[in-house]
């Protein structure tokens, strides 16, 4: 006797039977985009609308209490001939792709770490992930304690130990104060790259460590042909997120410099908010931020483009 | 420690006169009023003066806190009431002297006010407001001038002059800032 598969399909309804509330919520199109539909209301909201009144902002010359006037691309124009614009886009670009390289040396070396067995490794992974839970509020705090200019920790230390003189300008001289944020930023977001990146590590089968070690690859090489290989997708969309979110980056900067010394550590984030806010000039700010759009649509397209083709 | 000063934002000069680091700097009570509270040596020893007079004569910044009603306010009348309320000799009093002189009152009514008795060392913000004017004054308040104070456009120009940049290029490069904050408007 031939035995049939259970299948999923259910009877046809009745002929003449109307179809139930319960039957047409149960329909994958309807059903799917049931459950998205508060997610997707949440991203019209809140990031959507903004995004949109934002670039119709940047098109109008608007300031506080005041209605708009619609001035198409002016304030682009008048961006684009600001010395200042340009060296907050130097800042901003060399802020990024610093902390950025940084971050993601470094979170791929405490990924390789955290991935070994070894005592405490437990421990050693909360503690690794501490600047990233951390608020970032507080541990702003905390680096405005260790590069204050009176009373920087670092400072006391070394001059203490003798090894130098006076204090460094860690936040005063333009060079260090961009140094100092990156470290910070640098200090705070290693540890989302090393978190995803183990999680991307721990899908890779101890087998292909294996076979490569009985073809004799040494522990470069099977890093090199079997580990970067089969994380290069989660690398490219971590360090996507990585980089918007840096892009973004305000309140560490604005607390710890204020974009300053002389806008040496302006990023459009900070620099926006500046116009918009304490200038009222909402059209121009709104430009401002306006302006990482093109870079980071470019990288995020070309981004997408190289996992599809992967 | 010169070189810390560019990269200062509001509440350093109070931390460096609190820690010993310099012994004079431009602000408001708030630098007295923590010593007394937290460091009374340094309280014993501290003063306040007027700025100094130069050619020009003497100068001092004013930051004017006021407020206002938005044209499209839902109740305008209800808003004025309460504005008036607000600024009646008996909750401005009250305010002024709960403030340890870090604000000072307008009014020449209040020339003579309580407020400034506790505490003499005070005296010279009454002063300062004969000589205090606005940002960019003899030039009017604008759109233009907010921008550029919070763009800070001088206050960089000094700080560049400081850190070695050539005096000549800093005033270039401030005035082009303003000729082009201006003309925008």
């Amino acid at each position: 006797m031939a035995v049939r598969p259970a299948t999923l399909a259910r009877p046809a309804p009745l002929a003449g039977r109307r179809s139930t509330l319960r039957g047409v919520l149960e329909r994958e199109g309807v059903f799917s985009w049931l459950m998205l539909g508060p997610g997707v209301l949440f991203l019209l909201a809140f990031v959507a609308y903004p995004f949109f009144y934002g670039i119709f902002l940047s098109l109008e010359d608007r300031r506080v209490a005041s209605p708009g006037i619609f001035v198409g691309l002016a304030n682009f124009a008048t961006l684009a001939h600001d010395a200042v614009f340009w060296q907050v886009t130097r800042n901003t670009f060399v802020y990024v792709a610093i902390t950025t390289v940084l971050k993601l040396t470094g979170g791929l070396g405490m990924a390789l770490v955290m991935n070994q067995a070894f005592r405490g490794r437990n421990l050693a992974r909360a503690f690794l992930l501490l600047p990233f839970i951390v608020p970032t509020a507080l541990s702003t705090i905390a680096w405005m304690w260790i590069l204050d200019p009176t009373f920087s920790v670092v400072n006391w230390l070394l001059v203490r130990a003798g090894v130098i003189a006076s204090g460094y300008s860690f936040l005063g001289n333009a060079t260090l104060a961009m140094g100092s944020l990156i470290v910070v930023n640098t200090w705070r977001g290693m540890p989302f790259y090393g978190i995803t990146l183990l999680a991307g590590l721990q899908t890779i089968s101890s087998d292909l460590y294996e076979a490569a070690a009985i073809d004799g690859a040494t522990s470069v090489q099977r890093f090199r042909y079997v580990t970067l290989p089969v994380i290069k997708p989660v690398l490219i969309i971590v360090t996507m997120f990585s980089v918007i979110f840096t892009f973004g980056d305000f309140q560490l900067i604005y607390a710890l410099t204020h974009g300053g010394p002389a806008n040496a550590t302006h990023v459009f984030s900070t620099w926006a908010f500046d116009i918009g806010m304490l200038a009222g000039q909402l059209g121009m700010g709104a430009a401002v931020a306006l302006a990482i759009l093109p870079a980071l649509a470019v990288l995020i397209v070309g981004l997408t483009f190289y996992l599809r083709r992967e | 420690m010169f070189e810390d000063v560019l990269g200062w934002t509001d509440v350093n000069n109070n931390k460096a006169f609190l820690g010993e680091q310099i012994s004079c700097t431009n602000n408001a009570s708030s630098i007295l009023v923590v010593a007394k509270r937290d460091f009374p040596e340094i309280a014993k020893v501290t003063d306040h003066g007027l700025n100094p007079q130069g050619p020009k004569g003497r100068f001092h910044i004013i930051n004017a806190v006021s407020h206002a009603i938005v044209n499209h306010a839902p109740d305008p009348a209800a808003a004025k009431a309460f504005l008036r309320w607000l600024y009646d000799d008996k909750q401005m009093s009250r305010w002024l002297a709960s403030g340890d002189a870090y604000y000072a009152p307008f009014l020449h009514g209040y020339d003579n006010h309580p407020m400034w008795n506790p505490e003499p060392r005070y005296l010279p913000y009454k002063e300062s407001l004969k000589t205090a004017r606005l940002h960019g004054w003899p030039g009017p308040a604008s759109h233009a001038l907010s921008e550029s104070v919070a763009k800070y456009v001088l206050v960089d120009m000094f700080a560049k002059a400081c850190r070695g940049d050539s005096t000549k290029d800093v005033i270039a490069s401030a005035a082009a800032q303003l000729k082009q904050i201006y003309k925008a408007k």
